[in-house]
């Protein structure tokens, strides 16, 4: 079967921004289960990418293997064209996650250090900076994400939205070519959701990040997203968002059932 | 025996080999990791206090009491031999050779290794290590070197603090209670003790437990499955696997170091 029934053409009329991160023909098993049979998608250089999928479908699966979380059974993840993740040493994949930002869905935070150290944390293991030039930028970085009076807080004590962001300011903190986002929307209220999400894309248009996110929210998908990447049935079917408004797969169909509008 | 029995056996010879392999890889990673700057010497002070200070009340409580029970029985039964001159020989030899330490690694591994499998285990289960590794950050740099080499610096200490109060519990039994003579308890507990064979012994006894206790609770917390029923198990068999190791060592050591 094809990897790819859908158009794969996306971004503004006139604009065509290349494949940043190429998957291709990806195999994996859980155990006896197979998660992927044969999964291959493109995601766009600079642009919001959302990994859709239900319930055990792989979005998470995959998301951890762009970050070299989990290696497939097979198939290839080339970024830039020539690097295949799929073949890293250890030494290569730290070099590789310098270049990553990654966003877990409960935050993933230590909660033994406050938000600020949590988020001077990437800073201080790789820079050069003193403590005076690390508080600069993680003033600057919570300022972008709108956190304010958090920095001797502990992530226990922040709401689900603040954790989010203060996670958002962990992985943005380094200027990440590449920020993979793990369920941002999950477990926040519809107006958390709206705060993230605006969050989401104005970080994206300000720093031209190359955005995956893996969620099952439909509705803040088709109004940030500039490529949709649904896996079913261990595959993937990817393209624009308005690929799949009109699109006849009825796997697809079933997938949305009633959410697109 | 059955097929199924059969069956079970092999499965369970073929995980114990397994679970050793694996332990063993963890400990080269960890001692790896000692090599490897920075010292984190901030989170080495933190853990020290988490795992040695906090483990201070129950050490020094237990050692207490087991000097004072050490005091009571040595005294009763010396006393048949005419022999009670000797009780602060009994007791500090007991304690320093063989109680110290190996009570000491018993308590601190019920106290702080069941902690440290634990709060590892719940640092998997919320994806914090996954969050360091996508940070470029070692785990077993930045969570575990620290928590063991606290643990390992730790148990010598707290075993000789177990020892000192044991030796004061027998001297309160022995000199206050039964009214001894408070110079001959001490007197034939510094002739008794040699430094090598006794105190020697009993540090390396105790820097040994501490490695296996240390190793052993990390790395069950590091290999837990991701779910809260994983951090239980890794924390009783964090439990199970130190004392036994414990137990097992004792006795190499013992055999070894020629007491």
């Amino acid at each position: 079967m094809e990897p790819s029934k859908i158009e794969s053409s996306s971004g503004p009329a006139g604009v065509v921004s290349p494949v940043h991160i190429e998957v291709e023909g990806l195999r994996f098993n859980r155990g006896e289960r197979p998660i992927f049979r044969d999964v291959s998608c493109g995601f766009l250089r600079d642009r919001i990418n959302v990994i859709l999928g239900g319930s055990g479908s792989g979005k998470t699966t995959l998301l951890r293997m762009l970050g070299c979380l989990l290696r497939p059974d097979s198939g290839a993840i080339r970024v830039d064209d020539d690097l295949d993740l799929t073949r890293l040493g250890s030494s290569e994949i730290k070099a590789y996650r310098r270049h990553v930002g990654m966003m877990f869905q409960g935050g993933a935070l230590l909660d033994s250090m406050s938000v600020f150290d949590n988020a001077a944390l990437p800073l201080r293991e790789h820079s050069p900076l003193d403590e005076a030039e690390i508080a600069r930028e993680i003033r600057h970085v919570f300022d972008s994400v709108g956190l304010d009076g958090v920095d001797d807080l502990l992530p226990a004590e922040l709401s689900g939205g603040m954790k989010k962001r203060a996670a958002l300011a962990r992985a943005l903190v380094t200027a990440p070519d590449i920020l993979l986002c793990d369920e941002p929307f999950s477990g926040l209220d519809p107006a958390t959701v709206r705060l993230v999400e605006s969050l989401l894309v104005d970080v994206n248009e300000r720093l031209g990040v190359t955005m995956v996110i893996a969620s099952h929210h439909v509705a803040s998908t088709f109004r940030m997203a500039g490529r949709i990447v649904l896996l079913v049935e261990g595959e993937a079917l990817s393209g624009a968002p308005d690929a799949f408004r009109d699109h006849a797969d009825p796997r697809v169909e079933e997938f949305f059932a009633g959410d697109l509008v | 025996m059955t097929g199924g029995g059969v069956t079970r056996l092999g499965r369970g010879a073929t995980r114990m080999v397994f679970d050793l392999g694996g332990l063993t890889r963890f400990g080269a990673q960890v001692a790896d990791s000692l090599r490897r700057r920075p010292l984190r010497l901030r989170r080495l002070a933190d853990e020290m206090f988490t795992i040695g200070v906090l483990s201070l009340s129950i050490v020094l409580l237990s050692g207490l009491l087991v000097g004072l029970v050490l005091g009571l029985q040595g005294h009763t039964t010396l006393v048949r031999f005419g022999a009670e001159d000797t009780l602060g020989a009994v007791v500090g030899l007991v304690l320093i050779r063989e109680l110290g330490p190996v009570l000491t690694a018993l308590l601190v591994t019920g106290r702080a290794g069941s902690a440290v499998a634990a709060e590892i285990g719940a640092m998997v289960v919320t994806e914090q290590l996954d969050g360091l590794r996508m940070m470029s950050v070692d785990p077993i740099d930045f969570v575990v070197k620290p928590k063991a080499l606290a643990m390992v610096l730790s148990m010598p200490l707290l075993s000789a603090l177990f020892i000192v109060m044991g030796v004061f519990g027998g001297w309160l039994v022995g000199v206050v209670f039964v009214g001894g003579d408070p110079g001959l308890y001490l007197s034939s507990l510094e002739s008794a003790v040699r430094f090598r064979e006794d105190i020697g012994g009993s540090l390396l006894k105790a820097f040994v437990f501490g490695v296996l206790v240390a190793l052993i609770s990390t790395w069950r917390g590091f290999t837990c499955r991701p779910n809260a029923a994983g951090v239980s198990a890794a924390t009783t068999a964090t439990v199970v696997m130190s004392s036994v190791a414990t137990l097992i060592f004792d006795y190499f050591i013992t055999a070894l170091w020629r007491f």
